[in-house]
């Protein structure tokens, strides 16, 4: 029976919807939604009802508000005071009792202390052979892009440099605590343009493209995030339309109250430019071969399609590539995706056995000059 | 925003990268561009100094100059300036010249420093073409050129100095005259009246492109450019990629200067339907692609060049 499925995510997500269709049209079972809603109302029993020969695929917990809620007061439950930048955070329970407006970034500490203790808690509850599609800590790793970047980075897979103190000759990854901390490293590393990342944002969600001055005393930050309120009251809010601060008391306060649940910085590669636009190429590598690509333009520094950029012709694009550029880009993917493949099968996270059948999707940016890769996301497949 | 892709060709020839230790392609035909990598400590001086060496580089007719330093912000191209005015001697048919060639993502155009040319002009006679985007601490000096019949200045804020020295220049050759204005944000500091010796046609005896673009200033410039004498000299007007709305527009329409044009070009602009079509009524071929809308936040109306940040 190893070939029936379990899907945990939301109801009515389309992700959830699209992959229960998918496996229906390859002949599997209808698969068994458990939903987050559950789970959160400690039914892990619904894991032991499948029994031991169970394929689990976990999908996002996101969109569904009373979720996102309890897993920040969960994570208030598990955080100490010390872990959300000395601020002073609502209890747990004054956390459930609130409602949070659309698109405010809210507490992503918090957020994520409940979501991996979740994760933690399903790996702990799973059968012993239940096959994850996607294992939990991997799951959890990558909602933490600090630690992957650092992990990456310890498997020597090429990642963009980052600000840090420095150990060795190497750099040592380091948190940006404040805007003041920001610009001593930069200074340090002679850098002018730097990406700060929160460390738990996805899909653009945080991120500052910072650019600085010391000779004309100028500051530029191009960011997704709105900044609202007064100090001491901050709100951070995701935006559609790109924000850019110019006034250096105006970065601070981004700065500051984003580092409050944590960044970090790295250096900020010149994107490629094709068309008239700014571009990156996502590339997945299935079982070494190049088997998707998806290419995204815009005029912004960042390419994610939900900020108004646009999918372009990845085909036609390679096509006008010399037989020699576009040979070292698909060498450079290959190369990631047999470098990943490797530290994950001998890696801590999976036992060998678990990782016979996994696939690596690689997700890769060219720049300016070179085929460079920043992210390498693993999921296992069936 | 900016510019995001590489110039491809330079004064209708192709462009190239010359990669460190590359050799140099057929000079007449294409023109080298010397750029190094973001994280590299090279430099474009460095690189210049080794295309020096090429047997074919007295035969150069063209050069484009890419990021001069990996860390863009705040370096001028001193270097790689002095170097190439150094080896005017060895460069005598040089004729185009681009120094900037820099996208958006590797410095925002108003970020760009830029330097002085004085000696540029002196040091290359023969200069036909020459292009400078950035325009942070540019000087152009003394603009006494016989032979210099393009030149281009692209930048997020043209500051006064720069516009005296071109009203102040004697170019005789000169047809083509491309000027972004920009925006007083990045660096526009200069005013419809002192662009006036170019509008009056006192300068510049054979220009046939004018080009006044990227314009905050679209609107209050337009009656000044109508109005223009020079008008009865070029052929082809381009106030592109600035803020132009139907003020600027009718402004255009009642000109008897500009209905003589061969070409009018007005893309990116916040034009209404109705005034571009009156204005593709007009004799002269007119652009007016890329039509822009205004942002509106409550009472506070919104409206952008093309190249800014």
């Amino acid at each position: 029976m190893t070939n029936r499925l379990a899907v945990i995510g939301n109801p009515g997500c389309q992700r959830v919807e699209m992959f229960c269709d998918a496996a229906e049209k390859l002949g599997y079972v209808a698969p068994v939604l458990i939903s987050y809603e559950s789970l959160l109302s400690d039914r892990f029993d619904l894991l032991e009802e499948l029994g031991e020969a169970w394929s689990v695929r976990i999908e996002s917990p996101g969109r569904n508000e009373l979720v996102q809620r309890e897993l920040v007061a969960r994570g208030a439950e598990l955080v100490g005071l010390a872990d959300t930048g000395g601020r002073s955070i609502p209890s747990a329970d004054e956390l459930r009792a609130s409602e949070i407006q659309r698109g405010r970034i809210y507490f992503p500490r918090l957020w994520y202390a409940g979501f991996r203790s979740l994760l933690q808690k399903l790996r702990d509850r799973a059968g012993l052979n239940t096959c994850w599609m996607n294992h939990p800590d991997e799951i959890a790793l990558m909602f933490d892009k600090f630690k992957c970047q650092q992990l990456l980075a310890d498997h020597d897979i090429p990642i963009p440099p980052l600000l840090g103190e420095t150990r060795l000759g190497e750099t040592l990854l380091g948190e940006i605590r404040n805007y003041d901390e920001l610009r001593q490293r930069m200074r340090e590393r002679g850098m002018s343009r730097v990406f700060v990342k929160s460390r738990h944002g996805s899909s653009a969600s945080g991120i500052v493209a910072l650019q600085v001055s010391d000779k004309n005393s100028r500051v530029h930050a191009t960011t997704t995030v709105e900044v609202v309120g007064e100090q001491g009251n901050l709100e951070l809010y995701n935006s559609r339309r790109l924000q850019k601060y110019d006034r250096e008391e105006n970065v601070i306060r981004l700065i500051d109250a984003l580092a409050k649940d944590g960044v970090y910085a790295e250096a900020w590669q010149p994107k490629a430019g094709w068309k008239q636009k700014t571009f990156d190429l996502r590339i997945v590598v299935v079982g070494g071969e190049v088997r998707h690509l998806v290419m995204r333009q815009g005029k912004g520094p960042f390419t994610n399609l939900h900020l108004g950029n646009e999918r372009a012709d990845a085909k036609e694009f390679l096509a006008q590539l010399s037989e020699e550029a576009r040979q070292a880009a698909m060498e450079s993917c290959h190369s990631v995706s047999t470098q990943s493949l490797f530290w994950r099968r001998h890696g801590f996270f999976t036992k060998p056995e678990q990782a016979r059948n996994t696939r690596s999707i690689i997700v890769q940016r060219k720049t300016a000059s070179k085929t460079n890769l920043i992210l390498v996301n693993q999921f296992s497949f069936l | 925003m900016g510019f995001y892709e590489r110039a491809k060709d330079l004064n209708g020839k192709k462009v190239y990268d010359v990669p460190q230790g590359g050799e140099l392609q057929d000079p007449e035909k294409f023109i080298p561009a010397l750029r190094v990598d973001w994280e590299s400590e090279d430099t474009a001086a460095e690189l210049l100094v080794e295309v020096l060496q090429d047997p074919n580089a007295e035969r150069l007719t063209g050069l484009v100059i890419g990021s001069w330093v990996g860390e863009m912000i705040d370096i001028p191209p001193t270097d790689t300036l002095e170097t190439l005015i150094a080896a005017a001697a060895n460069l005598p048919h040089l004729d185009a010249l681009f120094v900037g060639d820099v996208l958006q993502e590797e410095s925002e155009v108003s970020w760009i420093e830029q330097d002085d040319y004085s000696g540029l002009w002196t040091a290359f006679p023969k200069l036909k073409y020459v292009k400078i985007r950035g325009s942070n601490n540019l000087k152009l000096g003394n603009l006494d050129h016989a032979n210099l019949e393009t030149l281009i200045i692209e930048c997020g804020g043209l500051p006064d100095s720069v516009v005296k020295d071109i009203t102040s220049s004697k170019l005789p050759s000169l047809k083509h005259l491309e000027l972004y204005l920009g925006t007083d944000n990045y660096g526009w500091d200069s005013s419809v009246e002192a662009l006036q010796p170019i509008l009056s046609g006192s300068l510049f005896p054979n220009l046939s492109y004018l080009g006044l673009r990227d314009a905050n200033i679209a609107d209050e410039l337009a009656p000044a450019v109508a109005a223009a004498p020079i008008l009865d000299r070029i052929k082809i007007l381009d106030m592109s990629l600035g803020t132009m709305t139907d003020e600027g527009g009718r402004a255009l329409l009642a000109s008897s200067g500009v209905a003589k044009l061969d070409e009018l070009i007005l893309n990116h602009h916040f034009m209404s339907k109705e005034v571009v079509k009156q204005l593709q009524n007009l004799s002269p071929k007119v652009d007016t692609d890329d039509a822009q809308e205004a942002d509106v936040y409550g009472d506070e109306v919104y409206r952008y060049i093309a190249v800014s940040e």
